[in-house]
């Protein structure tokens, strides 16, 4: 049902998901100026556009990657609206910057604002993973980390110097862990719909 | 959710549950709803981590931030050159340089035979970031950025595998500087009837190739084959200016 709205531009997220370098320069060709001329803009410096830009394509390499992710819009405006509404975030957060809003009167259309809503659910969810997994103890990071990084279960075994058994146990209850600290986060139960 | 709910979630993943184990699974997912929600995450909670420590995740996070200092180097390096270029001006100087204007452009009208090595700028060869361990691959990309087509070509040509649409174009470009056209446009014609994104990458070689042959005529209608919004659009439509 949603093949039929696929955009064209779907070619750069398939090139992200391939990883194919030529569609990723392009990428920076053609769509990242107006980024960088954006944040420059908004009290903000080359670096920080450095970073924001990476952030913003991994995020939709992770989502592609993982959820699929079929663009019902151009990319361009799909792009730039990922990455404006992060720096505005980041400028949030460090508001001692001061912020001169630039085009904020431009309308923007309707399936943009839905495609930058879903990603931004999809990242702020992965981003919530993420930080609960760095507060898993020490021995369940290792123990998941290397269970996702070494082909066998018995590999991994043999690296920690545990038996087979163990350490199939030692995963899934570390997995559990993971997933009841997700669980009882606040972020978690607003970002549940 | 105990210890022992875990280990079958993680028993039903690896398909490590006899056929039995595995009914009652799954009568108990439809059945009892905490259970299937904990499972929901639990699957979940296992795809992000399978994802973040992928092989390929890294990869591309690599990949992706070499590009992205590569764009951001060049682009600071190039901008301190105009920097640099800021200095007094006499007034003067604007004649010298208008002149030198004019004579240059009179030059350039002049010549209006464009031919095949104004265009030969090609992007560098980037497939090795993706499939380590290819010799022949890795021979390739390090002949063809050095310029070095005849070695490519060798090089190509012991690779079998060519599904890849990356390394079709880069073959046929060293094949068109080799003058191996025939070969060339088979690749080509293969891209252009794809659907990748060299599909009028490679229309715009094809019409090179032709530049390159002197066969001004099929250059043109290739030429005109390149749509608006393909990236060598602007490229095309001055060359074909300048053949007509």
């Amino acid at each position: 049902m949603a093949e039929k709205n696929l955009h064209p531009d779907q070619l750069y997220i398939d090139g992200l998901v391939q990883n194919n370098s030529t569609v990723i320069q392009a990428i920076y060709k053609k769509f990242v100026p107006k980024v960088k001329n954006y944040i420059r803009m908004n009290s903000g410096d080359d670096d920080e556009a450095q970073d924001v830009i990476q952030e913003v394509l991994i995020t939709i390499y992770n989502q592609a990657k993982t959820k699929g992710l079929q663009l019902s819009c151009p990319f361009d405006a799909y792009f730039f609206l990922l990455c404006k509404r992060r720096w505005l975030n980041e400028l949030k957060k460090t508001s001692n910057k001061e912020v001169t809003l630039q085009d904020e009167n431009v309308s923007i259309d309707e399936s943009v604002q839905e495609m930058t809503f879903q990603t931004e659910v999809f990242d702020e969810k992965q981003s919530l993973f993420d930080e609960m997994f760095q507060k898993l103890g020490e021995k369940c990071q290792e123990v998941l980390k290397l269970s996702f990084i070494t082909k066998t279960m018995e590999e991994v075994a043999a690296k920690l110097n545990v038996t087979y058994a163990y350490v199939r146990k030692k995963k899934s209850l570390c997995t559990g862990q993971l997933t009841e600290m997700i669980q009882q986060s606040n972020r978690y139960k607003s970002l549940k719909c | 959710m105990n210890e022992e709910t875990y280990i079958r979630f993680e028993n039903y993943l690896a398909n490590e549950l006899s056929s039995e184990e595995k009914t009652l699974f799954e009568e108990q997912l439809q059945n009892d709803e905490q259970f299937n929600e904990s499972f929901t995450l639990y699957k979940e909670t296992t795809q992000f981590l399978e994802h973040k420590f992928s092989n390929e995740t890294l990869d591309f996070k690599e990949n992706l931030k070499s590009i992205s200092n590569q764009h951001f180097e060049t682009l600071s390096s190039s901008e301190t050159q105009e920097k640099g270029k800021v200095i007094a001006f006499k007034p003067w100087y604007y004649a010298v340089a208008a002149s030198v204007v004019v004579v240059m452009g009179m030059w350039f009208m002049m010549q209006n035979d464009p031919n095949y090595s104004d265009y030969n700028q090609h992007d560098t060869a980037l497939f090795m970031e993706r499939s380590v361990g290819d010799e022949n691959l890795k021979e390739a990309q390090e002949a063809f950025n050095a310029k070095d087509y005849k070695k490519a070509v060798a090089a190509f040509d012991k690779i079998t595998d060519f599904r890849d649409p990356e390394l079709q174009l880069f073959y046929a470009i060293s094949l068109i500087e080799t003058n191996n056209y025939t070969k060339a446009q088979l690749f080509l014609d293969q891209l252009r009837e794809g659907n990748s994104v060299y599909k009028h990458k490679a229309t715009w070689y094809l019409a090179l190739s032709y530049l390159k042959q002197d066969q001004k005529e099929e250059c043109k209608s290739t030429l005109k084959e390149i749509p608006a919004d393909a990236e060598d659009f602007d490229k095309a439509q001055e060359l074909l200016n300048d053949l007509e």
